[in-house]
């Protein structure tokens, strides 16, 4: 449904985006995560046929972004991070012009414009002034201006960066469950991990200009180093040094019947420790991973990237 | 058409619910309309005799010998014709400076004002054609100082019609002068400025560049209505219809470059 081949763009001097690309199938959730700078905002733009790419080729619900714009247009929705909406006007007011844009024939067009408003919890406000309603209000119309003529496609940069935490989560949930019910294909840009790690399927980790990283949440937090306690019937020396025999297991400790060491590669050294200690005839009562967070594995990918670029530039 | 209708539609209802914006629409013209009722109230009670002293006290010292000569040996019908006209000449374009300037005001605002306001993204986004969009946005510039224009028009009207001012006919509009005026160059010299703004607001960065260069341009616009109060003066009526075919080619021209050179991505990155 998204397919973006090497998409390069730059403004003048400056490299925005310089090897981008990413496959999102239909009814998925992509992820696009980077630090500010990154390229994000700008790949966005070039899917949404704002901004032209330099090269790279890219196509959008079947469509060539750069042959068919027009088609593209037309089965796309944007939310951006500022709502960016015509304040003077009602609520109502504003998703019916949209919706006419769109070309949305009369009766289809309100009940449409009702349905939406009264899932998005704002029907009541529908007559008010939209300079009149809270940040988070306005992000819901927002919401609903993108939804309103039931794209097969959505963009979504920052959609609750400019929100406080309850209004933010208000429209996240309301996101997830309107993008599960109309089964639409999405681009998500942010830098909220926790959010990206909740609603996103697979993710992109994109810095200055280039993707960097991809696969799905629990791919991305694979490689994370993490502590593994392991809780013992009881404990002898020689179930010690067994588990330190196992090749990947680092910074072995003991403490009250447990032992704990860190690895990088938990999915193939946990059943190797645990097949030692079972060996060395212990009895294993539990086996414990550290959680780690999206936000760990995203931290250590952005500083290997940033040793890699730095070392790079010594050399050049 | 229909989606540039939208736009249009949709522009100007927030015209009318801005006041920053209204305000200036209705007070403009209405301002000209009152100073020039006040110079057709002035000259009301003016006989001929009086604006012949009038001419030659001034124009002892301000005119040639010849044209003085010229004026002196008309019959006091003629005398009383040129007054008219030149009282024409004066008051006429005062309505086409309010048409350009009123039109600018909304023009400047149409793209860069959206951007300013992050409501540009997600129209750029919709499937509104550029020449679409382009035309909505004049359109809904051109209308508003249309209708502010006549409003002054209105309110000078109703104080020559109630002057009784012998150089003026008693409805004004019954002059095809006024009447050309009102219903082709006040029409025609709004799309030209608002084509200009509109033009120069897709390529800057912020309203107040718009705003600032859109008045070295609009300049030469009311400049040219320096040599159309000539033409008037000595040309009436050819002088309107030549100016008008001008005006309408110019405009046309104006408006087939703006759309060929219209673009998306510039007007989101400004400059």
């Amino acid at each position: 449904m998204i397919v973006a081949e090497s998409l390069a763009k730059n403004f003048g001097a400056k490299v925005a985006v310089a090897d981008i690309g990413f496959t999102v199938p239909e009814g998925q959730i992509h992820g696009l995560l980077g630090p500010n700078g990154a390229g994000k905002t700008t790949t966005t733009r070039i899917l949404a046929c704002l901004l032209t790419p330099d090269s790279g080729r890219a196509w959008v619900a079947g469509f060539d972004v750069s042959q068919n714009p027009q088609k593209v247009r037309e089965n796309i929705g944007i939310l951006t991070e500022v709502p960016g909406l015509y304040e003077r006007l009602g609520a109502y007011e504003y998703l019916d012009f949209f919706a006419r844009v769109y070309g949305l024939p009369g009766q289809r067009r309100r009940a449409r414009i009702e349905g939406l408003m009264k899932l998005l919890g704002v029907w009541e406000m529908r007559r008010q002034r939209l300079r009149t309603l809270s940040k988070g209000l306005k992000q819901k119309v927002a919401i609903a201006r993108a939804l309103i003529h039931e794209p097969r496609v959505l963009f979504f940069d920052e959609p609750t960066a400019a929100l406080d935490p309850e209004a933010a989560r208000t429209v996240r949930d309301h996101l997830v469950s309107l993008i599960e019910q109309e089964r639409s294909t999405v681009l998500l840009c942010t830098h909220n991990l926790a959010e990206a790690e909740r609603i996103c399927s697979r993710l992109s980790v994109v810095q200055n200009g280039r993707t960097v990283a991809e696969g799905t949440p629990s791919e991305l937090k694979a490689g994370i180093e993490r502590a593994v306690t392991l809780t013992l019937a009881s404990m002898r020396d020689e179930y010690v040094e067994s588990v330190r025999a196992v090749p990947g297991v680092e910074d072995l400790a003991t403490q009250n019947g447990c032992i704990t060491y860190m690895t990088n590669r938990t999915a193939e050294v946990n059943p190797d420790v645990v097949r030692a200690l079972v060996a060395a005839g212990a009895d294993v009562v539990s086996v414990q991973e550290e959680a780690v967070a999206l936000e760990d594995a995203y931290l250590h990918l952005m500083k290997r990237v940033n040793d890699a670029d730095g070392a790079a530039r010594h050399t050049a | 058409m229909r989606m540039a209708l939208l736009v249009t539609q949709r522009e100007m209802t927030e015209v009318i619910r801005d006041f920053n914006l209204l305000g200036p629409m209705i007070m403009m013209p209405a301002l000209m309309g009152v100073v020039a009722s006040l110079a057709v109230l002035g000259t009301a009670g003016a006989d001929s005799s009086t604006v012949s002293v009038v001419v030659g006290t001034i124009g002892a010292e301000q005119l040639s010998p010849r044209w003085m000569q010229f004026y002196l040996e008309l019959s006091e019908q003629q005398q009383g014709a040129l007054v008219g006209t030149i009282l024409k000449a004066m008051t006429l374009p005062l309505f086409w400076i309010v048409t350009v300037a009123l039109t600018a005001t909304i023009a400047a605002d149409s793209f860069v004002g959206e951007k300013e306001r992050d409501t540009l993204e997600p129209l750029l986004a919709t499937p509104i054609k550029n020449g679409e969009l382009f035309l909505g946005k004049l359109v809904a510039a051109v209308v508003p100082a249309i209708l502010g224009t006549w409003l002054g028009l209105a309110i000078f009207t109703l104080a020559v019609w109630r002057s009784h001012n012998p150089y003026f006919p008693g409805f004004l509009l019954a002059d095809p002068d006024w009447l050309a005026s009102a219903l082709i160059m006040v029409p025609l010299m709004a799309l030209m400025s608002a084509g200009v703004a509109a033009l120069i607001s897709t390529r800057v960065a912020t309203y107040r560049a718009a705003y600032q260069l859109n008045g070295l341009v609009v300049l030469p616009i009311i400049t040219l209505i320096v040599p159309q109060t000539v033409l008037l003066f000595f040309l009436t009526p050819w002088a309107l219809a030549i100016l008008a075919s001008g005006f309408f080619g110019l405009d046309a021209l104006l408006i087939f470059i703006a759309i060929r050179i219209f673009d998306r991505e510039q007007l989101l990155r400004g400059r």
